[in-house]
Formats: C-alpha cells, sequence, structure tokens
C-alpha cells in the first residue's frame, strides 16, 4: 500500500460513507413517512368515527415535501455544524479533549524527548512538524493525530505515554500517528463525525419532541385535543427510534472502517521505524498499566476513533469497537506474543535527561560539531548514511507519505547536527522569520543593503538586527540542510498573528524581488512557505481533485520536467536527455507535449502556475508526474542542490511530502543554485 | 391534513437554524479567545527568559561597581515584582488587572534596567566584559521577541474583543462570561527612565 493508493482509497472510503450514509438518511426517509401516515390515518379514522375502515392515501405530496424538508435541515444542520466546527482544526479538538500544548521551553524531559520524537519524524516525512498537546489529567497509554489537513493537523499525547513509554515505544506510537496524518484518515474521521452527528441530533429532537408532546397532552387533556397531543408523541417517538437507528448503521460502519485502518497505522509504523519491538512494546504496556489506553474527557466518544488505543473501555469482542482487540494488534505485529501483559513502571526522569545529552553527544561526535563549511559529501560521511539513501525514483516514490527508518534516523542526526544558535532560532516565531529573511540575503552587498532596507523599514530596526545576528550562522550550515530548517521554522510561524503573518509574506516576496530575479532556491523557498501557511491563515479549503488523466496536465508536467532538466545542466544536450529520460516515465496522456520547453517556456512564473494546477490532479496522475521528475533528477547520475530543493517543492506543492533529499552524489558539486532559471 | 405538522416542521427548523448560529458563535468566540491566550503563553516564554537573565547579569555586574547597591537592588525588587506579576497575569491572561499590574510592573523593570545598564557605561572594564556583552545581547534579542509576541497578542485580543462587542455575539458573549479582554501595555516611566544629571 503506497501513500497515493492510501490517498486514493480515503477519497473512496468517503464516497462509500456518503453512500451508506444516504441509505441510511433514505430508509428513515422511508420509516418516518410511514409512520406520519399511520399516524394521520388513525387520526382521521378516530374523527370518522372508526365505522368502516377508510382507504389509506398513502401518496401525499404535501407530507412528503414537509417530510424532507424536516429531514433535510435537521441531518444536513447538523452534520455541517459538526464538519464546520471541526474545521476549526486539530487544535480546536486538541483544546476540546483537555490538551496542553508543549512548548520548547518545557523543563520536563519527558517532553522534550517527546518534542524531539515529533520533529524527527515530521522532517523525515517531509512536513514541519505539527503543534503538539499533552492531555494531562489522562494516565492511560493513548494518543491521536487531530485536524482537517496536514497543514493544521496536531498530534495529541496521555500524560501516561510520556510517563510509561521509552523512546522506542514512543516513536512507535508518534509513527502510527503520522501513518493517520499523512495517509488522509483524519479528514475522513471528521466527515464521519459530521454525519454521525447529524443523525444523532435526529434522535435528540425526537426525544425532547417526545418529552414536551408528553406535557402537551397531560396540560390540554380537558380540552378536549388529546388526539393531536399524542399524535405529536407519536412523531418524537418516530424520531428517536429511527434516528437510533440511523446511529445504529452509522456506528457499526465507522467502527468497522476504523479497526481496519488502525491495523493499516501500526504496520506502517512499524515502517517508518523499522523496528516492531516499538510498537509492540507500546501496545502490551497498553495491557499493563491499570488505565489501559483510557481516555475520561466526555469528548473521548466523539473522537474515540482518532485515538492510538481504545479510548472507550469496552468488552473484547463488540461490533461498536473502534479498535481491534489489543491482543490480536500485538499478534498481528509480532505472533510471537504469548498474551501476557507486562508489569509497567514509569520511566524516570532522570534517565530520560540523561539519554537525551548522550544521544545529542553521539550525534554531534558523528558529525563534526557545528558541521560549518562541510562540503556535500563532507556531511553524508559526517552523517554515516550516505549509502542508505540512494535517489532512486521507485524508493523514493514509494517513500512519499511513508519514510523509512533510514530517514527517520538521519533526519535525528541532521536535527542533532543543526548549531544551537539556529535551532533556538527556528523555535520561536521572532527569531523563525528572521531567519528566513536571513536565508534569503543576497552575497552582493549592494543588494543586500537595499533588502537590509526594506526589512528596517517594512519589519523593524529589531528585526533586521536579529536577521543580521543569524546570517553568518545560516552561510555556514551545509545546504542540504536548508529545507529541514524552512520546515522547522514554518512550525513556529504558525504562532503569528494574521497580521504579523501578512506582513511576513509581503517582506519575503521583496526580499526574493530584491536582486529582479528569482532563482530556484528563492522560488523554492517562498513556495514551501506561502503554500501551507497560506492555509493557514487564508482558511483556504484544501484543493479536490479536477484532473483524472494525464492528458489534462500534460503541459504543466511539461513544464515541471523542462525546468528540472534546464536546472541539472547547462548543456542544451545533457538538459535534453534528462527531459527525455524523464519523460519517458509520464506514460499515455503525454505525448502531445513531448519537447523540451525553451528557459522562456518554464520560467518561474510558468513553474507557479503549473503546480498550481497540478495539485488538483488525481494521485495517481501525481504518482507518475513525480516518478517522472525524479528520474530526470537521478538521470546524470548527479543530484545538484538546486535540483534536490526544486523536486522537493514540486513534491510539497503537490501534496506529496518526501523524505530530506541529499544533494551531491558523486561528489561533483557544484553548488551554484542561485542561478535564474 | 395537517397544519400543525407543517407549523411544526418549520418550528423545528427555525429553531434548529437558531441553535446552530449560537452554537457557531459561541464556539467563534471560545476560538477567538483560545488564540489570545495561546499568544500570552508566548509572552510568558520569553518573559521567563528574561527574569533568568538578570540575576546573571546583577551577579555580573556586581563585582565593578560596588558603589551602586541602590541601583543594583532597584533591578532585583522591580524584577522580583515583575516575575509575580507575571505569574499571575498567566493564569489569567486577559484580565484587565492583571495586565495593568504586570504592564507597569515591566515598566519599573524596564527602567530599573536602563538606568543600571546607563550606570553601567562608565565602567570601561565592564564594558570589555565578554559576559558581560553576551548578557547584554541576549537581554536585547529577548526584549525584541517579547515585544514581537506582545504585538501578537495584542492583535489577538483586538480581534477577540470587536468580535465579541458585534450585534448578536455581544449577547452570546455577556451571558456566558466572556469578558473583555485587556490589551498588554507596558507602562514606560519616561521621567524616569532618563538618566539623571546632577551637578
Amino acid at each position: 500500500m503506497d501513500f497515493f493508493e492510501a490517498q486514493e482509497r480515503a477519497r473512496r472510503k468517503t464516497g462509500l460513507l456518503i453512500f451508506y450514509f444516504a441509505c441510511a438518511v433514505a430508509l428513515m426517509f422511508v420509516g418516518f413517512y410511514l409512520t406520519l401516515i399511520g399516524v394521520l390515518h388513525a387520526g382521521s379514522e378516530r374523527a370518522h368515527g372508526g365505522r368502516a375502515p377508510l382507504p389509506i392515501d398513502w401518496f401525499q405530496p404535501t407530507l412528503l415535501l414537509a417530510v424532507a424538508g424536516v429531514l433535510f435541515v435537521i441531518i444536513g444542520g447538523g452534520s455541517l455544524f459538526k464538519v464546520v466546527e471541526l474545521r476549526a482544526g486539530g487544535s480546536g479538538i486538541a483544546g476540546k479533549l483537555g490538551g496542553q500544548r508543549v512548548r520548547r521551553d518545557s523543563p520536563d524531559p519527558l517532553e522534550q524527548r517527546l518534542l524531539n520524537v515529533v520533529e524527527e519524524m515530521a522532517i523525515a516525512s517531509g512536513v514541519s512538524p505539527p503543534p503538539v498537546y499533552v492531555l494531562g489529567d489522562e494516565g492511560g497509554i493513548n494518543a491521536f493525530a487531530a485536524g482537517f489537513t496536514p497543514d493544521d493537523a496536531v498530534i495529541g499525547v496521555n500524560r501516561g505515554t510520556l510517563e510509561y513509554l521509552t523512546r522506542d515505544e514512543l516513536q512507535g506510537v508518534i509513527a502510527h500517528e503520522f501513518s493517520h496524518i499523512l495517509n488522509g484518515d483524519m479528514r475522513f474521521n471528521l466527515r464521519l463525525i459530521g454525519l454521525l452527528h447529524g443523525i444523532l441530533l435526529l434522535a435528540v429532537i425526537g426525544y425532547y419532541v417526545l418529552r414536551f408532546g408528553g406535557y402537551g397532552r397531560y396540560g390540554r387533556s380537558s380540552s378536549g385535543r388529546k388526539g393531536s397531543g399524542s399524535q405529536v408523541a407519536l412523531v418524537g417517538l418516530a424520531c428517536l427510534v429511527l434516528g437510533y437507528v440511523g446511529l445504529f448503521f452509522g456506528r457499526l460502519i465507522k467502527a468497522a472502517v476504523s479497526r481496519q485502518r488502525e491495523y493499516l497505522a501500526d504496520a506502517s509504523a512499524v515502517q517508518f521505524t523499522r523496528n516492531p519491538h516499538g510498537i509492540a512494546g507500546a501496545l502490551e504496556k497498553i495491557g499493563g498499566v491499570p488505565d489501559r489506553s483510557d481516555v475520561r474527557s466526555p469528548e473521548a466518544e466523539t473522537a474515540s476513533h482518532m485515538f492510538f488505543g481504545s479510548a472507550l473501555r469496552r468488552a473484547s469482542f463488540n461490533p461498536f469497537a473502534t479498535h481491534p482487540p489489543l491482543v490480536d494488534r500485538i499478534r498481528a505485529i509480532d505472533p510471537a506474543f504469548d498474551g501476557n501483559f507486562p508489569e509497567v513502571r514509569p520511566v524516570s526522569r532522570d534517565r530520560v535527561s540523561e539519554e537525551q545529552v548522550s544521544k545529542e553527544a553521539a550525534a554531534q561526535k558523528a558529525g563534526p560539531a557545528g558541521v560549518t563549511g562541510l562540503a556535500l559529501g563532507g556531511l553524508l560521511d559526517a552523517l554515516g548514511v550516505a549509502e542508505t539513501l540512494p535517489l532512486d525514483p521507485v524508493l523514493l516514490v514509494a517513500a512519499v507519505g511513508a519514510p523509512t527508518s533510514e530517514h527517520v534516523e538521519f533526519s535525528r542526526r541532521l536535527l542533532a547536527t543543526l548549531p544551537s544558535s539556529v535551532a533556538e532560532a527556528v523555535r520561536e516565531p521572532f527569531s523563525a522569520r528572521a531567519a528566513m529573511f536571513a536565508l534569503l540575503l543576497c552575497d552582493e552587498p549592494r543588494v543586500r543593503e537595499e533588502q537590509l532596507e526594506i526589512l528596517s523599514r517594512d519589519e523593524g530596526p529589531p528585526t533586521r538586527e536579529e536577521t543580521e545576528r543569524l546570517a553568518p550562522h545560516l552561510e555556514k550550515i551545509d545546504q542540504s540542510l536548508r529545507l529541514p530548517i524552512i520546515g522547522l521554522a514554518q512550525a513556529s510561524l504558525r504562532d503569528l498573528s494574521p497580521r504579523q503573518y501578512e506582513g511576513f509574506r509581503e517582506s519575503i516576496k521583496k526580499l526574493v524581488e530584491a536582486d529582479r530575479r528569482i532563482s530556484v532556491f528563492e522560488f523554492v523557498m517562498q513556495r514551501l512557505l506561502v503554500t501551507h501557511l497560506d492555509r493557514i491563515f487564508h482558511h483556504a479549503p484544501p484543493p479536490t481533485v479536477l484532473h483524472r488523466k494525464m492528458s489534462s496536465v500534460a503541459h504543466e508536467a511539461t513544464i515541471l520536467l523542462s525546468a528540472l532538466a534546464r536546472v541539472s545542466s547547462e548543456e542544451e544536450s545533457e538538459a535534453a536527455e534528462a527531459f527525455a529520460a524523464s519523460h519517458a516515465a509520464l506514460g499515455p496522456g503525454s505525448e502531445l507535449c513531448a519537447s523540451m520547453l525553451s528557459a522562456e517556456e518554464c520560467s518561474v512564473q510558468e513553474i507557479d502556475r503549473a503546480l498550481t494546477d497540478l495539485v488538483r490532479a488525481a494521485p495517481a496522475v501525481k504518482k507518475r508526474i513525480l516518478c517522472a521528475a525524479t528520474l530526470g533528477v537521478a538521470a546524470d547520475g548527479e543530484v545538484r542542490v538546486a535540483e534536490a530543493e526544486l523536486l522537493r517543492a514540486i513534491a510539497d506543492s503537490l501534496d506529496c511530502p518526501i523524505p530530506p533529499i541529499v544533494a551531491g552524489n558523486l561528489g561533483t558539486e557544484t553548488g551554484d543554485d542561485h542561478r535564474p532559471v | 391534513m395537517s397544519p400543525i405538522l407543517i407549523g411544526l416542521g418549520v418550528l423545528v427548523a427555525i429553531a434548529l437554524i437558531l441553535c446552530l448560529y449560537f452554537i457557531g458563535v459561541y464556539n467563534k468566540l471560545v476560538d477567538l479567545r483560545n488564540r489570545f491566550q495561546n499568544g500570552f503563553a508566548q509572552i510568558d516564554v520569553q518573559l521567563k527568559r528574561r527574569y533568568d537573565l538578570i540575576p546573571n547579569l546583577v551577579e555580573t555586574v556586581k563585582g565593578y561597581m560596588a558603589h551602586e547597591r541602590e541601583t543594583l537592588e532597584a533591578v532585583i525588587k522591580a524584577r522580583n515584582a515583575a516575575y509575580s506579576a507575571g505569574q499571575t497575569a498567566a493564569q489569567k491572561p486577559g484580565d484587565p488587572d492583571a495586565m495593568h499590574a504586570l504592564g507597569s510592573a515591566e515598566g519599573q523593570l524596564g527602567g530599573a534596567l536602563s538606568r543600571l545598564l546607563a550606570v553601567a557605561e562608565a565602567y570601561p572594564d565592564l564594558k570589555a566584559n565578554q559576559n558581560m556583552s553576551n548578557l547584554q545581547e541576549e537581554l536585547t534579542s529577548t526584549e525584541n521577541k517579547v515585544s514581537f509576541a506582545r504585538q501578537a497578542f495584542n492583535d489577538s485580543v483586538m480581534r477577540y474583543n470587536t468580535y465579541r462587542e458585534q450585534f448578536p455575539p455581544v449577547f452570546i458573549a455577556t451571558s456566558f462570561g466572556f469578558k473583555e479582554a485587556e490589551l498588554f501595555e507596558i507602562t514606560e516611566e519616561k521621567e524616569r527612565a532618563a538618566p539623571q544629571v546632577k551637578f
């Protein structure tokens, strides 16, 4: 199961869900209509005196319309409301469950460890680290991922998870949650909650109508309107019963889908970490702690299927269970499990902080302190993972949304080699902004002065000072680290106020345009930052699929491949070779535009336009484009920084997060990335 | 057939729409309130960092300027006052009293610090001290971060207040205890901050 299939499947499942839901609503509609016919018929028979049986009038257009209207308003309104509410994003859900945001400066080593694990996993899978919440009152072992899209996702963790699990086990749990985020499960989850809520609302209204109908009957019995009171009560009863019948089926669907997905996320967690003992150990510990995986918050029921373990304790075989039985899940990972849960003790905080320090020291030793000005090959050697990260198109595409343990390990070392000045800066909004500005500063003194002028004018002198302070630190950093740094900064920049964000966005644009040409890196950076942050700050809805066939986006795909080919080599003939190699992989539908475009035809503006269009392509189309692009980059056996960055920006803009790519390869690195496209 | 049913249906529909609207407004208020509270948490991080730096600064300065005990004590006193005001404010961000208290405590601290730094100018040895210049740089950078985070906080407080005062939301806000939030302004004490020249 790869990322693209998972996306496709999530969409199909949503379609199927809507179908089931429509069936349930139709059934409820018929039931409700028949009940009303019956009630009215009984009423008119009574009025008639009850001598001769009246023929039942099965078709009453007004009634039909009224029933349809009322049901539509109730269910539609209920669902809509819940979906709108949940659209507010993951942080809202985390807040409702009683989560507290974990901050970088937390004195608790357990929380620090959690943030590190989340950051590693995020960098490895190519997304910016989501905000992390801790449910402080929950002593059981559990975790959840919530949000409408990966951009507004959050990860929440029970206090018990931090206290009982080792780092490997925690990593397994976080990998499980990332699999939910990357596979588009969350959006599906939220829709599910919304639809169920609509049906539930019908039952709730039925309950109240029944109660008020009952009062009406007693209150008015003397006035001789007994009949209408009991009729209303009957209608209420019908609402209640049908609502619960609908809910019953809805929950069955929800539980069935959710159980399958948990197995899948467990399997993905093993794949991400290549350590079955991590996730299996976490699951075993759930069985061993007194609180199990309980979540006490009253909101737990609605969110039950988003959790890592079953949030509500239920009988082991239950058709409504959102999670498979614990023992089955463990056996799916570790067939040798004997069914005895271990006795669990909290891990010691002191040991966690010691472990942290020693791991950091080890990583620092692996990479010479500070990685100052290392050649790219040097960085690879320092990280000791050169041979494990080949740029193989098949492997890379397989790693979209599913990083391997090598990527996670690589990211861990990458983060540890960041100089502390930079690492601190990108984790705080004010300095993260300055760090982004500093990355854009030009080497040419005249342009640089102009850029700094823009900064002091638009963002104020303190920002300019901070930018100048950070610039030398960032210049020393290996270029392969720039994109992970942008990813980290992006996470901090979510904390800007909308006004501050607009200013930031504008300043970035001005800095990029200061030298009147846009380099590949400048384009990539702007694209990476703005695409995701815009979705958060402008509340843009996630793109819907518009292009299902390669033929309808062939021109756009050709623009990207031409641009990549031109970045890969200045020689027209070599570029053409790279283009031909990659274009062949686009497959059927792309024949219409089979020649490499001129430099003007694949300018930065054109790439930008093409990406905006391609984000709406179907997953299968995206997969082919990404595969072709990777082939083009790898064609000449050398990966330039600019190529790697452009590829990353393309993948990211298509919402297919890819693990970090390391440029260099054969040591013929030029590092010339400020060349205009 | 059934004017009752139709009437009932219409009533239910209206009630439902009102109900949805009401819940929507309520949720939006909660969301906006969460945002500014989150904004304060960011200020808090930087303020704490600053409170931690000040004792180091005083410790460094002490050896050089033994005659300025008063100035040093004023800084420590102002720091402690700001620290406790900060703790109260973190409990209830946006509360007018807490915000005013913190604002004036921060103003006092800022004044005391700038007096200290102005006095320190007169000690060339101190100015040459590496530790001192590091601390000074860190203080400046932390202050910049505070004022940036303060701007973000005030933006979200304004958004919350504006929404809260609009026509239908104002009813829901007042009946569910969404109080007006206070901006975080630092009350500068200008006349005292300027170094006094005596003849």
